[in-house]
């Protein structure tokens, strides 16, 4: 089982088992893969020049929310009741939005690699990474939570998933990351 | 860096003179951000302190949202994607 956050001296140290570090790669592999995809620009389509100042979208065409749901989550609208506004934010921020969470889960899956190297499967994240890492754990918990349909009340619910529904697994590792989380938070802010 | 197209501040123009009014960043409940993690992003973005980060945390739990902060239409259009990438469900408006 792997340990809570605790703070040693500015940094936060962790400890995971090998099963619990090959789950998180393998997630945060699946959230790049998502990010890196955008179903509504077709590539031919692009001006090169836009892609290297990081403008993704395309001057003349709306840009809308992505039909994913769980990309839709993590990449969501500025503006409500304001079609128009949401679409130039949205053209505008898109792209550095989808690289700055791909460069989180470099940092993330970058120190789980350090874990992967030490014998006990411990990492000491840094000051500098713990942004990064917060950010990341929640970005995996938002996509876990549009997968089983996490909504106010069905907290509780979650907890009564039977151990042989196809959601169990999902639940166990959103409860998991939700509680590594909260450890990290306390952790910096001084809170245990 | 601005977000607005000039088209849309100039239709915009008129009303923002009318009212002078400010815009507001708003911070919407979610079910999966976490309460002690809000309150962080609040004071770590912000630099609020603990007792008003837990405030306007709990305003957003509580009352479903929170107006977390107040500037300039760009000012606003610079935290909400801040909170975008701290993946806290944000939007901006002008106050009302």
């Amino acid at each position: 089982m792997a340990h809570a956050f605790a703070a040693c001296d500015g940094s936060y140290a962790t400890q995971l088992l090998p099963l619990e570090r090959e789950m998180i790669k393998g997630l945060l592999d699946e959230l790049c893969a998502l990010l890196a995809r955008d179903d509504d620009v077709d590539p031919k389509d692009l001006d090169p020049l836009a892609v290297q100042v990081g403008m993704m979208g395309l001057e003349d065409s709306p840009v809308h929310p992505p039909d994913d749901p769980v990309l839709a989550r993590l990449l969501p609208e500025g503006y409500r009741n304001d079609p128009m506004a949401a679409s130039e934010f949205r053209r505008y921020t898109d792209g550095a939005l989808r690289m700055g969470k791909i460069a989180d889960a470099g940092v993330v899956r970058a120190g789980i690699e350090r874990a992967d190297a030490d014998p006990d499967g411990s990492v000491s994240v840094t000051d500098d990474e713990a942004p990064a890492w917060l950010r990341s754990i929640n970005d995996l918990r938002l996509a876990l939570g549009v997968k089983l349909e996490i909504t106010d009340d069905s907290a509780q619910d979650l907890a009564d998933i039977p151990e042989d529904d196809p959601r169990a697994l999902a639940a166990a590792v959103y409860d998991f990351l939700t509680w590594w989380q909260d450890s990290l938070v306390r952790a910096i802010v001084g809170d245990d | 860096m601005s977000v607005a197209p000039a088209e849309l501040e100039q239709a915009d123009t008129a009303a923002d003179e009318q009212t002078d009014a400010p815009w507001v960043c708003i911070v919407w409940n979610d079910p999966v951000n976490l309460m002690s993690y809000v309150a962080y992003v609040f004071m770590s973005y912000f630099h609020f302190s603990q007792e008003k980060a837990t405030t306007l945390m709990l305003e957003v739990h509580n009352q479903g949202r929170s107006a977390v902060n107040t500037g300039s239409r760009e000012e606003m259009e610079r935290d909400v994607s801040a909170m975008h990438t701290y993946g806290l469900w944000a939007t901006l408006e002008k106050d009302a």
